[in-house]
């Protein structure tokens, strides 16, 4: 073999290396088609005061550090005819799948692209998707949205399991996997596969517990 | 005579000693107490059954004291069970804890528990485990929980209650005992 394949071979090798996914996730990237139709994205959920990233309501972990919450759900919906019906279709694709506006969870919260804040879906005080009611384990998420750009409306979530009465945080992951899946098996949205958006955080005070640093992505039907 | 009143105070002593360590423990106790819910169901879900699986905690609300509230609760969806069930006892007067006494059935609209304030309340719900999407669930209608005895290490007490699901046209009716070590 010449010199310069094998200095090839070797840097293909570092390359591969270089691209695994962090935390073994094994979810494919989106394709390219997909991420060109998405915003800059903030890649954590946004406080009630706009100013700094949703903590959990300031709740220490058992290890004294705060979680913060990361944007773990994209969502992209070609077929919506306005804003108003790309909420009516979000809300029955939630719904259909098991994940109906329900009460028990705190809001106000906020998402950013391309530098603008965008509101709560489910808009309803206390109302987030969720699969069971806030006395049991759950698992549910906060939608921001929609950025609309050449008539494609694209939503960001947090997805989090939380304990039941007490609200404690569980998992990101557990949520996330659990709504992608659920909204594939009921036929809501066709999962397109994860998005990295490098907002994983482990340090001495923060951390974003179990989340590996994807978004789940799902078109809408 | 100071021998003889030494004498009588020792066996008075001994007496009284005695006396002290058979006094009735008044608390209440269940015979063979099993931590968690020992209930039996009959309507739509039938059968008697020990959920020692069920987590506790109590709600945070900076309107009501730390103990001022208890929720029993599972895991959804608890696998090798026919149910999840979650239930919650409120004591919603200021300052106040739970306390021994009945816990009258409280409304649950929308996922909301209609507290009311200045008054002791309580809920339960079921959800059948392997339904497809949407799930039934059953929430209490009628019925009452009591509260035997409640310290900052136990609570243990009775529920007899009824539960219907959104038409009312199923119920499921519980009774049975709660149980737990809070330490």
């Amino acid at each position: 073999m010449s010199l310069k394949l094998s200095i090839l071979c070797i840097l293909a090798m570092f390359l591969s290396i270089a691209c695994k996914k962090e935390d073994g996730n094994t979810c494919k990237e989106i394709p390219s088609s997909l991420k060109s139709v998405l915003p800059e994205i903030e890649s954590f959920m946004i406080d009630t005061n706009k100013t700094s990233p949703a903590t959990w309501l300031g709740r220490p972990q058992a290890d004294g550090r705060l979680i913060q919450e990361p944007i773990n759900l994209i969502i992209i919906d070609e077929k919506a005819t306005s804003e108003e019906d790309a909420i009516l279709r979000l809300t029955a694709a939630f719904t259909k799948a098991g994940f109906g506006p329900r009460y028990g969870h705190s809001s106000g919260y906020w998402g950013k692209m391309n530098g603008d804040f965008y509101a709560q879906q489910p808009s309803v005080r206390d109302f987030a998707f969720s699969d069971y009611m806030w006395v049991f384990t759950n698992n549910h998420a906060r939608i921001f949205g929609p950025y609309i750009h050449d008539d494609i409306y694209v939503w960001i979530g947090s997805s989090s399991r939380e304990r039941g009465v007490a609200h404690d945080y569980v998992s990101f992951r557990i949520s996330r996997d659990a709504m992608v899946k659920e909204m594939a098996n009921y036929g809501s949205a066709e999962n397109a596969g994860c998005h990295f958006l490098n907002n994983k955080i482990d340090n001495e005070s923060v951390s974003t517990g179990d989340h590996d640093g994807y978004a789940g992505v799902l078109v809408l039907k | 005579m100071k021998k003889w009143i030494i004498s009588i105070v020792a066996i008075a002593t001994v007496f009284s000693y005695k006396w002290l360590l058979n006094v009735e423990d008044t608390t209440a106790q269940l015979p063979n107490p099993q931590t968690g819910l020992t209930i039996s169901l009959s309507g739509h879900l039938n059968g008697s059954f020990v959920r020692g699986d069920v987590a506790w905690s109590r709600i945070e609300n900076p309107l009501l004291t730390a103990d001022a509230t208890i929720g029993f609760f599972t895991d959804p969806p608890s696998t090798g069970s026919l149910f999840d069930i979650a239930m919650v006892l409120g004591n919603i007067v200021p300052e106040a804890a739970l306390e021994k006494g009945t816990y009258p059935v409280i409304p649950v609209i929308n996922d909301a528990p209609a507290l009311i304030p200045g008054t002791k309340g309580g809920f339960m719900t079921i959800v059948p485990t392997g339904q497809a999407v949407p799930r039934e669930e059953f929430y209490t209608r009628s019925g009452s929980f009591t509260i035997d005895s409640v310290s900052t290490s136990l609570i243990f007490g009775t529920i007899d209650v009824v539960l219907a699901n959104a038409d009312s046209s199923k119920t499921i009716l519980v009774t049975g005992e709660f149980y737990q070590p809070l330490n």
